[in-house]
């Protein structure tokens, strides 16, 4: 799966204060339907990975949430790509 | 004879006073509290202290006394837990402190400054930024007022970087250093507080509608003895405000309902003629074609700034109403239906977990959808687009909707200049909160119809219709004041710092091609803009 991974700006938001009082869950917004939608703290965490090195690619976002979380790679790649999937199908990440 | 209503709230306390002396007596005469018919001044002074401001309560009273008792224990959360608009301002020459709060509602608006050697507080920012000797212009703000951003999350700054706004339930404190600090008094936490919905629809508008009876109840308490004006419109939110108000004040309270062909779209003047007929209602009409926006700018290409750029000659429509009102019915004090859109999106708990990414995506993404780009130059869209400007912005918790404090927070001088008190109960804390239950059977589709259509003995079938847009309307200001705009844009200080599209938009306007020009709006808070800009010196601060 050798796809790099970027955010659309206007559809991701981080807050430092905020995403502390949420315990870093957040909320994504699907520029193309209106839609807004929840995220959890890990996939809250692979968001802010991709947002602070654009153009990511797949298995570098998997080796950082792994040291992230302190979980083996296998414990988190298809957690991972199940995801980027539905935040591609969202429109808030870009794969390509 | 009307009062004269155009002074302000203004107290003024120079270095020498707030570093050394601290002398009561001689800070409560740096106090000017203009006397009016409604809302009454409170000012009271010991030998320790000095209390002045305003209040209206409108869930019960709050005496000078126990006030002054509220100030002197600090029980600041006392008084912002109140639905009611208030600014106060306590000095305490034994601690050698000055606090500012303001109430939760938003009604009063409070600008402050550290500029000049002074601190300056007051309700009117033009009454501040005449004073002073030197401005420092903020483009990040600037391009925020473009976009009107006070209605997506609460501003604490003005565009003058001297100026400073104080958000709804924020205190402010300055010590004798000239510390000054800002805290919100409503918690994070109480406004995330999860509430359980209503297990009936029915169970739920009932309550809704009682609560509302009694909040409307308390805000003509509030203004007993008052002349009582109330607004109406075809749509649902200021016929529920009419009809509580009528209930309680049967034949004494004067309705208005501005009409203009122009604006058929969003009151349609035969179903407010039903929905009167149904509840025994008078309502007055009130045309109002001419009063679009620039409408009484003179003539010619010098049009004078009044000193405040959101409300100077945008909103005729407003100022032309209101001064009706006040001269011709002698009304103290309005009800309006505002709020009452933003009481249907109560429910949603993300605009109280995640305020500012809620107001960022519908900020950016209702402007990109509607082609920003068209009016702002790509200056100001790398502004708008800046995610940094977002992350800094501090949070500032509320019960109520921003674009619901908005209102009280930008519109204020037209309300407090024609001396028409606005009160919207709809906005009120305990009405979001009953709002906030709403079932989810009702969340589906139109959620306002979906919850009116279960009062029919108050609402009229032909007002189950969606509002249109009366383009016709909004766009005329383009086409009436075709040469006043190009003038002003001809001299634009917004075009020549790379803010707007000032030379499209003179070209377009010359042509006569106005359905090309997009965001309306935007363009109407531009040339008011340009209006203040072109009045005052200013030293530019990059973002």
């Amino acid at each position: 799966m050798d796809k790099s991974y970027s955010i659309i700006k206007r559809g991701v938001l981080f807050h430092p204060e905020l995403d502390e009082l949420n315990d870093f869950r957040t909320v994504v917004y699907n520029w193309k339907t209106s839609i807004t939608l929840g995220v959890n703290k890990f996939g809250y965490q692979i968001l802010k990975i991709i947002d602070t090195s654009p153009g990511l690619m797949f298995e570098e976002v998997v080796s950082q949430i792994s040291r992230v979380r302190g979980e083996a790679k296998w414990q988190v790649e298809g957690k991972v790509r199940y995801f980027l999937n539905k935040m591609v199908n969202e429109s808030v990440v870009i794969e390509a | 004879m009307r009062p004269d209503n155009s002074q302000h709230f203004f107290a003024q306390f120079p270095s020498k006073a707030l570093k050394n002396e601290w002398m009561a007596e001689k800070l409560a005469g740096m106090v000017k509290l203009p006397k009016r018919s409604f809302p009454n001044p409170i000012f009271i002074r010991s030998e320790r202290d000095v209390c002045a401001g305003y209040a209206v309560i409108y869930d019960g009273t709050i005496t000078e006394g126990e006030l002054l008792f509220i100030c002197r224990r600090r029980a600041w959360k006392e008084l912002i837990n109140r639905s009611a608009d208030l600014v106060v301002v306590y000095v305490d020459c034994r601690e050698r402190k000055v606090y500012v709060v303001t109430g939760q509602m938003g009604g009063f608006p409070c600008f402050y400054s550290l500029a000049d050697d002074c601190v300056t507080i007051s309700t009117s920012f033009s009454r501040i930024n005449a004073c002073l000797s030197a401005r420092h212009l903020l483009l990040e703000n600037v391009v925020e007022v473009l976009l009107w951003h006070s209605g997506s999350y609460p501003c604490d700054q003005t565009i003058v970087e001297e100026v400073k706004q104080l958000p709804p339930a924020t205190l402010l404190t300055i010590d004798s250093g000239w510390k000054t600090q800002t805290q919100p008094l409503i918690s994070w936490e109480e406004t995330v507080e999860p509430v359980v919905p209503f297990s009936s629809a029915l169970g739920f508008v009932d309550e809704l509608v009682a609560t509302a009876t009694g909040v409307v109840a308390g805000y003509l308490k509030a203004a007993k003895n008052l002349k009582i004006g109330s607004q109406l419109s075809s749509g649902f939110d200021s016929s529920l405000v009419c009809y509580l108000v009528n209930r309680f004040i049967d034949g004494k309270a004067v309705y208005f309902t501005e009409h203009s062909p122009l604006l058929v779209q969003d009151t349609n003047t035969e179903i407010v003629a039903k929905f009167c007929q149904r509840h025994g209602i008078m309502t007055q009409l009130v045309e109002i074609s001419d009063l679009y926006q620039f409408s009484s700018a003179k003539n010619g290409l010098k049009v004078e700034s009044r000193g405040d750029y959101v409300t100077d000659y945008g909103f005729e429509r407003h100022w032309g109403l209101n001064t009706r009102m006040s001269n011709d019915y002698g009304i103290d004090a309005v009800f309006s239906g505002e709020g009452g859109d933003e009481l249907m999106g109560s429910h949603l708990s993300e605009w109280k977990k995640f305020p500012i990414q809620m107001g960022y995506f519908l900020e950016v993404n209702t402007y990109m959808n509607y082609g920003v780009d068209k009016v702002l130059a790509p200056k100001a869209i790398r502004i708008f687009n800046n995610r940094k400007r977002w992350a800094k912005k501090r949070v500032y918790p509320s019960f109520i909707s921003p674009s619901a404090l908005a209102i009280g927070q930008q519109y204020f001088p037209l309300y407090w200049e024609t001396g028409v008190w606005h009160m919207m109960p709809l906005a009120d804390p305990r009405m979001v909160k009953v709002a906030a239950r709403m079932p989810k059977e009702l969340w589906k589709g139109t959620r306002k119809q979906n919850v009116w259509s279960l009062r029919p003995d108050i609402f009229i079938p032909e007002q189950f219709v969606p509002k249109g847009y009366a383009q016709s309307w909004w766009e005329r200001f383009l086409r009436e004041r075709k040469d006043l705009l190009v003038g002003i844009l001809k001299k634009s200080v917004l075009g020549e710092m790379g803010l707007i599209r000032s030379g499209e938009l003179v070209r377009l306007l010359e042509a006569e091609r106005f359905e090309e020009i997009s965001l309306l709006a935007v363009v109407q808070l531009a040339i008011q803009l340009e209006i203040f800009l072109q009045k005052y010196k200013f030293t530019m601060v990059e973002e």
